[in-house]
């Protein structure tokens, strides 16, 4: 299938469309909810764990409603979005390639530090933390954060710019065909 | 060789191809990055999540 609607393209769609929502959720997050624990920490930090344990109905908990299944989604579909473009002429190919690669490096650093932190500056963890500690693991999850940002967007840019290109020349296919 | 006109022509279909793939990827950002904001506030936010997990049960 090399069509308008091939499978190659269909899953980069498919991938840039994820990427966005995680995006406009994780701007949501950043502008909006970090600022409510990383502010002043650790005061804010434990503030903010006290606030969520004493009132659970207002607790937002982005990790087990919002995360918990596009994170997983998105690195999904950037290894299918690697995968199925392997077979596509290299102008398309390379930025399909750094949109993906990007995004997984991403996902993967996301699962081994992001989330465990989040979790133990959120949960009851921060209690048993001294406050330096708290104070300096809250400045680096937001700093890294920004980085993991500019990642997220520089891969986003490239899918971006993959859509755009189409995978395969028609003049080339067809010239692929008549060769059967 | 090509004429002036001919190089007018193509250099008009090319500027417009380029601005159509820059307004179609802003209007693609714009879009999937609100309905992720709004989403996320959604699920976060309201009894929707709830909702859907009792109406919808995997196992």
């Amino acid at each position: 299938m090399t069509g308008k609607f091939s499978i190659a393209q269909i899953i980069l769609w498919l991938f840039v469309i994820a990427r966005g929502i995680t995006i406009g959720g994780g701007l949501y997050e950043t502008f909006v909810v970090m600022p409510l624990w990383s502010l002043a920490p650790p005061d804010s930090v434990i503030a903010y764990h006290h606030h969520n344990a004493a009132n659970p109905q207002f607790a937002i908990n982005a990790g087990g409603r919002f995360w918990m299944f596009f994170t997983p989604l998105v690195g999904l579909l950037s290894i299918a979005t690697l995968l199925s473009g392997w077979r596509t002429r290299p102008k398309h190919r390379k930025w399909r390639i750094t949109g993906s690669v990007l995004t997984l490096v991403v996902v993967v650093f996301t699962f081994v530090w992001f989330v465990p932190n989040i979790i133990l500056l959120t949960g009851k963890g921060v209690l048993a933390m001294n406050p330096d500690e708290v104070k300096s693991l809250t400045n680096w999850w937001v700093r890294l954060n920004w980085l993991r940002a500019v990642f997220y967007l520089t891969g986003w840019l490239a899918a971006l710019r993959a859509l755009s290109i189409p995978p395969k020349v028609r003049e080339q296919h067809l010239n692929e065909t008549n060769n059967y | 060789m090509k004429s002036l006109n001919d190089e007018k022509t193509d250099r008009e279909t090319e500027i417009f191809f380029a601005v159509t793939i820059v307004m179609s990827n802003f209007l693609i950002f714009s879009a999937t990055t609100a309905i992720g904001w709004f989403f996320y506030r959604l699920l976060t936010q309201s009894n929707l999540f709830e909702v859907l997990m009792n109406n919808f049960r995997f196992v």
